[in-house]
């Protein structure tokens, strides 16, 4: 195979399962262009071929998977710069200074906003509903 | 004392918990197989994947047995399943699910002396419509409740040797359908979740392996007892069906309904309704189609019947496994028919929210007790 470069003509089937709004589009820019036609297609294919293969090799990335069960407010102070910084510095902090104790307790997963877990107040309607239907029996039925 | 929360939805494919929290989830397929001895070359690595025990239960109508549970009892030729034919209630499998699950809890949560686990749980768990309605509630909580479970693990990876005392404090039998209302209507803090349905009569459609349960809501927050109704039709049968004649017309076996359920409703239009034989793709749409718009159809009459008999209800809500894999038939039925403003959960939900209502009715239950559930065991200790 003859490698890829500059001036190389690159051939391929559209997939089968090609969105309508793409091929119409493609249409409608042959017909208008004609000829030009692929000095137009052919940027936005280097666009995102170049975006994917620079994804690829971004290698100072971590990816982390988010623990579950975390509410909405939480996700969102974990996705804030800041606090992305926060925990850059203490992965930085793990690798260069193991044995020294962290500096910032506590740590970030636990100093979350927390609603307070001793209350469980729902709203009255569901509240009886679920009294009526499924807790009204006897304690000591037994 | 220590105490732990537990919710169990012993649903007929598998068995869906929260443990301590609304954080930690378990999941086991509900599948068991006696044995007495396993034949060993290595142990695999997850308990989840090796469970074997014993159990000794007054709950159980055996009162004892050995069983290899979950992943590892689907390997069994001699395997059980649920077949429509049984009970919740009455058979041993749902109990020796519910102990095995707890236990299993139980040994990383509750301390351990001389290889012995004492563990008392407050337990949430349900039953379908039809038995809740035969009064069998009352019966279950009570067979759970003051019966003494325990559960050795024989060869389990990690577990091996560990005995657990179960005992519990309280056991409340909810019924399934009815339960997804308030996981439909409250979020994990108690606030309100989709107000809007709220104050208006809604029908709850939990279409699972074996039954399918319609559960009407009233405008007033109160159960519809008298439409409301569950009947044993459910997607097993037909997915059974689907790999026989997948079976007969290719010679490819699908090894279960899992792996089938993955083929349907994979998003990868690559892999969505196809297998590969020897290599090649072979699209199995039109077997499967056959078949599922057998049970849509089904389905979608007794939605008709129920709107027809209930004419105030404002939206249904599919839940269940069996509604993610009938979702395209029963919108494309409903198209050409009644156009009824039917509502369908996300896939997580729909494997989820009756496991999750159990455990929001739990929370509940301790609020109105009085019970703090900081105090609770969350962490081993």
């Amino acid at each position: 195979m003859e490698p890829y470069g500059p001036g190389t003509t690159i051939s391929f089937r559209l997939p089968h399962d090609t969105p309508e709004h793409v091929y119409q589009y493609l249409n409608e820019r042959k017909k208008k262009l004609g000829r030009k036609f692929s000095s137009e297609i052919a940027p936005l294919f280097i666009q995102s071929v170049s975006e994917k293969a620079l994804q690829d090799q971004q290698e100072d990335l971590l990816e982390v998977p988010i623990p579950k069960g975390l509410s909405e407010e939480q996700l969102d102070w974990l996705t804030h710069p800041r606090t992305q910084a926060l925990i850059g510095h203490l992965i930085w902090q793990m690798v260069k200074q193991p044995l020294k104790p962290l500096e910032m307790a506590p740590p970030p997963v636990e100093s979350l906003p927390q609603k307070d877990s001793h209350s469980f107040k729902t709203n009255n309607a569901i509240t009886n509903f679920a009294q009526k239907t499924f807790l009204d029996f006897d304690d000591d039925d037994d | 004392m220590s105490l732990r929360l537990a919710s169990i939805d012993i649903g007929n494919d598998a068995v869906k918990g929260y443990l301590g929290d609304l954080k930690e989830q378990l999941y086991i397929p509900n599948v068991i197989a006696s044995a007495e001895n396993r034949d060993i070359i290595e142990m695999e690595k997850d308990p989840l994947s090796g469970l074997h025990v014993e159990i000794t239960s007054g709950a159980l109508k055996k009162k004892n047995g050995h069983y290899v549970v979950g992943k590892l009892a689907s390997k069994y030729p001699n395997n059980d399943e649920l077949t429509p034919d049984m009970d919740k209630s009455e058979s041993d499998q749902p109990v020796v699910l519910l102990l095995t699950a707890l236990a299993y809890d139980a040994a990383k949560h509750f301390p351990e002396e001389d290889g012995v686990i004492e563990a008392t749980y407050l337990l949430s768990t349900g039953l379908p419509l039809d038995e809740s309605k035969q009064g069998k509630t009352k019966e279950f909580r009570k067979k759970l409740k003051t019966a003494q479970h325990e559960v050795t693990f024989l060869q389990t990876p990690q577990l091996e040797g560990k005995i657990v005392r179960i005992k519990f404090e309280q056991v409340l039998v909810n019924t399934e359908g009815f339960a997804a209302y308030v996981d439909l209507t409250t979020n994990n803090d108690g606030s309100v979740k989709n107000e809007e349905i709220l104050g208006k009569t809604i029908l709850i459609n939990d279409i699972g392996g074996l039954s399918t349960d319609s559960a009407i809501i009233t405008s007033d927050s109160e159960v519809d007892n008298e439409y409301s109704e569950g009947i044993k039709q459910g997607v097993s049968t037909y997915l059974d069906n689907i790999i026989r004649k997948v079976y007969t017309q290719y010679k490819y076996m699908i090894k279960s309904r899992r792996v089938l359920v993955d083929i349907i409703t994979n998003e990868d239009p690559e892999e969505q309704y196809n297998i590969w034989v020897d290599g090649n793709r072979v699209s199995i749409k039109n077997i499967i189609d056959g078949e599922l718009e057998i049970l849509a159809k089904e389905e979608y009459k007794l939605i008709k019947n129920i709107w027809r008999n209930v004419p105030d209800i404002r939206t249904a809500y599919q839940i269940g496994g069996g509604s993610l894999v009938l979702r395209p038939y029963l919108t494309k039925l409903n198209q050409e028919d009644k156009n009824y403003p039917l509502r369908f959960v996300t896939s997580e939900d729909s494997i989820w929210m009756i496991a999750r209502a159990y455990f929001k009715i739990l929370l509940m239950y301790c609020e109105s007790k009085s019970i703090n559930t900081k105090d609770l065991v969350t962490t081993k200790g």
